[in-house]
């Protein structure tokens, strides 16, 4: 019984230096640090030039454009049809 | 496709220098209203076209013609990216190399230059509202398997008066607390999932209830606590969660996906205006279902917003 009370103190004692500690955390981080911090995932969750290849493709915004200026510059149509929104990645 | 080979240097150089290249939604036209009719029309002769020509036709799908707009050639989605064992080429590459070499295409400079094609949307300069960009990516994966090779975005355009209803009311003290309202932080937090078969271009469909997604924002809250009261300047340390549930393929029998976050970030705001400055929010523990992800939220600058807008 007594190394029971004696487990559940020290368990009381780790819990409540745990949340010590998440508390000052939490008070220790400025706000500029908060800022670095969010800034930072912000930057790091980005799509990346390597994501976003496609981009260097001179994309028409239209069939009927493509087929203008293919007539115009004698050039093959290269027509993607799909589903949802390529640009946004929602497809 | 995009990942596979629309990321191919050498098929982005064929595109640029041979050809008029053109992607289209199958359930959106973008330009102005009086060409929409047509623009649908010309698609349905094309798809139409191939088949007559006895070639693959499909709703995802690649086609090549030529400067008549007549079929050349096609590839199912599924094997564009197929390998050929014998040069390491993709099926689009070949398709395109062969175009060239039969049209004897003269290489040239793109005629359109290229430019990103995630665009914030158009807002009015005069405007008060604030376009947020939204970016969803699973970070487990990352670059692992369809779905998995780029993130999602997102753009989110806040009026004026939403822009109140995200703001604190009243006078502002340090360590004051307020709860974004929820039909705010909803048009948000709903966008925190990452990529999933999207097959519609459609906001009203993707991201409904009773459609074929069956997308909802199951729980969320935002709430923000002033840290800092400058003479037009308040700082605040936000804080909430998302839970938003979203099916993975539309009109599946499988249980929804599943993305949760905590979420933390700042905002600063300038009181007399009831003008936001910065927002930036970012998940802290994110999962999509079993997945580690990541969303992050930022307000864009009215500069890039004037110097980029172009999406509708």
């Amino acid at each position: 019984m007594v190394q029971l009370r004696r487990s559940a103190f020290c368990f009381g004692v780790v819990l409540f230096l745990c949340a010590s500690q998440t508390v000052a955390e939490d008070k220790a981080e400025s706000f500029k640090d908060l800022q670095a911090r969010v800034d930072r995932s912000v930057a790091d969750w980005q799509p990346t030039a390597d994501e976003k290849r496609f981009d260097q493709i001179g994309w028409c915004t239209s069939l009927l454009e493509a087929e203008k200026l293919a007539r115009q510059h004698q050039r093959p149509i290269f027509l993607f049809a799909h589903d949802g929104r390529m640009n946004v990645g929602r497809c | 496709m995009r990942a596979g080979p629309l990321s191919n240097l050498k098929v982005i150089e064929l595109l640029n220098g041979y050809f008029v290249p053109v992607y289209t939604s199958n359930d959106f036209i973008s330009g102005p209203a009086d060409s929409l009719k047509e623009e649908q029309k010309e698609r349905e002769r094309v798809y139409r076209a191939f088949l007559e020509a006895k070639l693959s036709a499909g709703s995802v799908h690649v086609y090549v013609l030529s400067p008549d707009a007549v079929p050349i050639g096609s590839i199912h989605v599924a094997h564009a990216g197929d390998k050929d064992p014998g040069t390491g080429k993709d099926q689009t590459q070949l398709l395109l190399e062969k175009t060239v070499r039969d049209l004897k295409t003269a290489r040239g400079q793109p005629l359109v230059a290229p430019h990103p094609q995630s665009e914030p949307p158009k807002v009015a300069p005069a405007s008060d509202a604030i376009v947020l960009h939204v970016t969803a990516r699973k970070i487990s994966e990352q670059g692992h398997g369809s779905w998995n090779e780029f993130p999602a975005e997102d753009w989110v355009v806040l009026s004026g008066e939403q822009q109140k209803k995200l703001l604190p009311s009243g006078a502002i003290h340090v360590g004051d607390s307020w709860k974004v309202n929820n039909d705010v932080s909803a048009s948000i937090l709903t966008r925190f999932f990452p990529q999933t078969e999207c097959c519609t271009a459609k906001d009203s469909e993707l991201l409904s209830a009773t459609g074929k997604y069956k997308h909802r924002l199951e729980e969320q809250s935002l709430q923000g606590t002033v840290v800092g009261v400058g003479a037009n300047k308040v700082m605040a340390r936000m804080e909430g969660r998302s839970k938003v549930l979203h099916q993975f393929y539309p009109n599946h029998s499988y249980p929804p996906t599943v993305s949760s976050a905590k979420i933390v970030g700042y905002l600063e705001f300038d009181p007399t205006k009831n003008k936001i400055e910065s927002l930036r929010l970012i998940s802290e523990g994110g999962k999509f279902d079993k997945m580690d992800m990541g969303v992050a939220v930022r307000s864009v600058p009215n500069r890039e917003v004037a110097s980029r807008g172009g999406n509708d």
